[in-house]
């Protein structure tokens, strides 16, 4: 039997490894995509990303990626899993430094984490840097079968970002987690592309499993 | 989308000391024990829930460089929480092999100091979510000083001016530990951590002096650090990752269970 495999894309941004060795670790193969051509033939993708929004799209449109991930995803076959920084490019743009444009693949924007309310030390620390419970969104089908099958509201996993991703559709934020008087989107979906704004391959056994559920269900 | 006010969940860390392929412990910055591997202690604290890990090159300065490289790559193969690393960090090309590694963040001190500008470097090459200033405080009179070279030696910089000038050049987190009380297990000090929380907008974790689980309530009582760094006592065993979680919550501090 051969093992499933997924493709990460490589465009020099620093989680790229971290997020292969999650997937070697439950025993899954994983190629580099640098080109075009290596995208093509890939089972599953995953777009990791840390860092600024307009850089990474920039890097992405150098190595000529862009234009072929949205056609793939956009068929609708190939499974698409965006990580942190990924799954804010999957958006249709972000106000970070300038309006930058995403992949547009599931509407919304990506808009600086900003609170109403101050604490008793002033505002809230940005970047979130923070293990917080997974909840389920007020709209989401249950989690079974999806990319949270087998986890429970509460689940714990790792966030660290200064921007949040928001669907402009209810529908599409599967999961959220709260930080003071801000509930982040923390899971989006549209068909088999998804997105986890916090890092799985860093949230111990609960982000092996959202792996695990990646390459089982979706 | 905007709800009620939900606290975050302080983060516990481990911090490593190490010495080549040892994990030591020390006082006060001076002398030293051998008790193991690094990685195997790592992987025994994220099997009981650590939250990070922290590893320090105690030796770097004798080197004249952070030798970690191996050591990172051997854990970031099977401990799937955010890896800090620290000692010796002089460079953009430092942080890259250590981030290729595998390691999430860098934890940057002496070098930055001497040249503020590799900080904002550092944050545009790999990103502000990548970089931990790392400041060693000691109690002077009229505040702190900052103190590098792993507590040795002093620079004349006063620590509460140069939080402000970090988060300016693109430090993403501040590591705060107390020369006085690094290592003595007596307990943190709570002025400096409140000090430098009221000054910063980005988050503050807070090291040094952890001997126990009261210890730490006793911090969190009265500043929000965003995380607690424990060493010495998690590796004699005066406490555990659980012990010391448990007691956090029974005390209304939220965190991961």
């Amino acid at each position: 039997m051969t093992r499933p495999s997924v493709t990460v894309i490589d465009y020099s941004v620093n989680n790229v490894l971290s997020v292969a060795r999650g997937f070697e670790h439950i025993g899954v193969d994983v190629h580099f995509a640098r080109t075009a051509e290596d995208l093509y033939d890939a089972q599953r993708i995953v777009l990791p990303g840390v860092g600024a929004f307009g850089a990474a799209m920039e890097k992405l449109g150098a190595a000529g990626l862009i234009e072929p991930l949205k056609e793939i995803a956009s068929n609708g076959d190939v499974p698409l899993l965006g990580v942190c920084l990924g799954m804010q490019l999957l958006l249709d743009g972000s106000s970070e430094f300038g309006n930058h444009k995403g992949l547009a693949l599931i509407p919304g924007e990506v808009t600086k984490l900003s609170f109403d309310n101050d604490i008793n030390c002033g505002k809230p620390k940005v970047p979130h840097i923070c293990w917080a419970g997974l909840q389920q969104s007020p709209t989401a089908k249950n989690w079974d079968g999806g990319l949270l099958a087998g986890l429970s509201p509460g689940d714990c996993v790792y966030f660290v970002h200064s921007f949040i991703a928001t669907p402009s559709r209810d529908e599409n934020c599967i999961a959220t987690a709260a930080y003071y008087d801000v509930q982040v989107p923390a899971v989006i979906g549209h068909g088999k592309i998804w997105g986890c704004q916090f890092h799985p391959e860093k949230s111990a056994n609960v982000g092996m499993q959202i792996l695990k559920n990646f390459v089982q269900f979706i | 989308m905007k709800v009620a006010y939900t606290t975050p969940k302080l983060r516990v860390i481990a911090r490593l000391d190490i010495k080549g392929e040892d994990l030591i412990k020390g006082i006060n910055f001076e002398g030293v024990r051998k008790l193991g591997r690094p990685d195997e202690f790592a992987r025994r604290y994220y099997r009981a829930g650590i939250d990070e890990i922290l590893y320090i090159d105690a030796v770097a300065s004798l080197y004249g460089r952070n030798n970690l490289v191996d050591v990172v790559e051997r854990t970031t193969r099977d401990i799937f929480v955010p890896l800090t690393v620290g000692g010796g960090v002089k460079s953009v090309e430092d942080v890259e092999s250590l981030l290729r590694a595998g390691a999430d963040k860098i934890a940057v001190n002496t070098a930055a100091i001497s040249n503020p500008k590799l900080l904002s470097e550092i944050a545009k090459n790999f990103g502000s979510q990548c970089l931990v200033v790392s400041i060693q405080a000691k109690r002077t009179p009229n505040g702190w000083e900052c103190y590098v070279d792993q507590g040795r030696e002093k620079t004349g910089k006063q620590v509460l001016e140069w939080v402000k000038e970090v988060q300016d050049l693109g430090a993403g987190e501040l590591l705060i530990a107390s020369v006085d009380k690094d290592g003595t297990r007596k307990g943190m000090d709570v002025d400096l951590v409140r000090s430098v929380c009221d000054l910063c907008a980005i988050p503050v974790v807070a090291g040094s002096g952890l001997g126990s689980e009261l210890h730490a309530v006793k911090l969190l009582e009265e500043v929000q650090a965003s995380a607690i760094v424990v060493g010495a006592a998690l590796h004699h065993g005066d406490i555990t990752v659980s012990s010391l979680k448990s007691y956090l919550c029974q005390n209304n501090i939220n965190v991961r269970s």
